[in-house]
């Protein structure tokens, strides 16, 4: 029974969301909202799960006296400090605070979120660049060399310059050919994974609700 | 199912029919071959495995992860699991899944990195069932399950530190990753660290093919249980998943031949 009933729910309702998508019912359609409600609910019980979880791997780092102790400290605090801020400034306005300017969460959230993801983004372009001069040594074979050459033509194709004119067309073909119809491939082979997954989740063979 | 349809561009009048008539043919369609294959592969039938050389060498870079006395690093990606993402997710635990019960011999138990706080709990479920299976669940570290960050930039800021940090001697990184990869890729060169990447976007794909030793494109990452497992069921799927496929090429071949004959609008 330990593994049946959640299994026989799980199923249930997968099939309940799948009928509704597949066949035209006003009750399956209203089925499929109460679901989705209690998922969306059930997610934001899981980000406080979360958030409880980051906080017992740091302060485990901070007992165990790891090197690192002072990030994990520093992290708690954060947590902690932010948490305290949306709750006081939550209830106040009907804008939420996040997107007021005047608000302590919407000054912590673009001037330390936003500004940090565009420095994590920025280091992006740049490790990668690396990479792909770092290729020939690490992999030097014909697919890498492929590869960088389709790289070099994809970026010089790009300039506007008349005397580039047939590298501006290689670079067209290369994107509306072979690239669409590569990605194209992928998606579908993607697609036909999910779909095969589904059915698994659905006849209860796959199971990530296990105890 | 329409998330697919809106991916592939199917079109609502394609072939006649209305996108809810081919959803229900390729799902139940699709249990049908499911079905018949795993009666097949439990009568002794074994479909053929093209080799994939990431799966091949997943084994031996757990066993190599084990005997150092390191840990390994399984990030499961910025994708979620209760949305278009929970295939690709699924596929991740499926992985998660057999990594932990390779490595439940050692004491130290896998890292499982998300963005996703509702993966969290199924992903210390994943590898707490393998412990059990394996008879060593007092082994299993509850904060082996990390949720790291709430977007794919801060997943991959706080996955890169627990690479270069927590003693990890294998990354594996399956999941909706975008080009952010290239952050946890690079700790991972930084530690000479065998490196494992399977996602479904080709921006990650392309970081990947550059960074990663092993590779896993588009549909692989959804066969890893059939390839590390000897599970009859997931052997009818991947025989299923080959025969949809077949069937797709056989479609788009009859479209192309009936556009260029102008039978079709």
């Amino acid at each position: 029974m330990k593994y049946v009933i959640p299994a026989a729910i799980a199923i249930g309702v997968g099939l309940v969301v799948l009928a509704s998508y597949l066949i035209p019912s006003p009750l399956l359609m209203s089925v499929r909202l109460v679901f989705t409600d209690w998922a969306v609910v059930l997610a934001g019980l899981a980000v406080l799960i979360g958030i409880l979880n980051l906080i017992i791997v740091h302060s485990r780092r901070i007992q165990s006296g790891d090197r690192r102790w002072v990030y994990s400290l520093v992290t708690i605090l954060a947590v902690l400090f932010t948490l305290l801020v949306g709750v006081t400034e939550g209830g106040r306005e009907t804008t939420p605070a996040l997107y007021r300017t005047d608000s302590i969460s919407g000054m912590l959230f673009q001037g330390v979120i936003v500004s940090s993801l565009a420095a994590l983004s920025s280091l992006v372009l740049f490790f990668m660049v690396i990479a792909a001069v770092k290729l020939l040594k690490t992999k030097p074979d014909a697919w890498s060399i492929l590869f960088l050459a389709v790289v070099i033509v994809s970026l010089v194709g790009w300039i506007p310059l008349a005397v580039m004119a047939p590298t501006n067309r290689l670079r067209n073909w290369l994107i509306g050919v072979p690239a669409a119809a590569g990605a194209r491939g992928i998606l579908l082979g993607v697609a036909l994974g999910t779909v095969v997954i589904g059915i698994r989740v659905l006849t209860g063979v796959e199971r990530p609700y296990k105890d | 199912m329409g998330w697919i349809s809106r991916r592939l561009e199917v079109s609502e009048t394609m072939l006649g029919m209305p996108e809810n008539s081919l959803g229900l043919i390729l799902a139940v369609g699709g249990a049908v071959l499911f079905f018949v294959f795993r009666f097949l592969v439990r009568s002794g039938f074994k479909p053929t495995l093209r080799p994939i050389r990431g799966y091949e060498t997943l084994s031996k870079q757990v066993g190599e992860a084990v005997e150092s006395g390191g840990r390994m690093h399984v990030s499961l990606g910025p994708n979620r699991i209760i949305d278009e993402g929970t295939g690709v997710t699924l596929a991740g635990l499926a992985v998660l899944d057999i990594v932990s019960e390779a490595s439940a011999i050692s004491d130290q138990t896998p890292i499982v990195t998300t963005s996703d706080a509702a993966t969290l709990p199924v992903a210390a479920d994943t590898i707490r069932h393998s412990y059990r299976r394996q008879g060593v669940i007092d082994k299993f570290e509850t904060k082996s399950s990390r949720l790291v960050g709430l977007d794919p930039i801060t997943l991959a800021g706080g996955a890169t530190s627990i690479i270069a940090d927590d003693d990890v001697r294998a990354n594996i990184m399956i999941g909706s990753f975008g080009p952010e990869i290239a952050l946890m890729a690079e700790a991972g060169l930084r530690q000479e660290i065998p490196q494992t990447v399977g996602s479904d976007r080709l921006e990650a794909q392309a970081v990947a093919f550059t960074m990663a030793d092993h590779l896993l494109i588009g549909e692989e990452i959804f066969v890893g249980r059939a390839y590390l497992s000897d599970d009859p069921s997931a052997m009818a799927s991947l025989a299923t998943q080959d025969v949809l496929r077949w069937i797709l090429i056989g479609v788009i071949v009859f479209g192309i031949i009936l556009q260029s004959l102008g039978l079709l609008g």
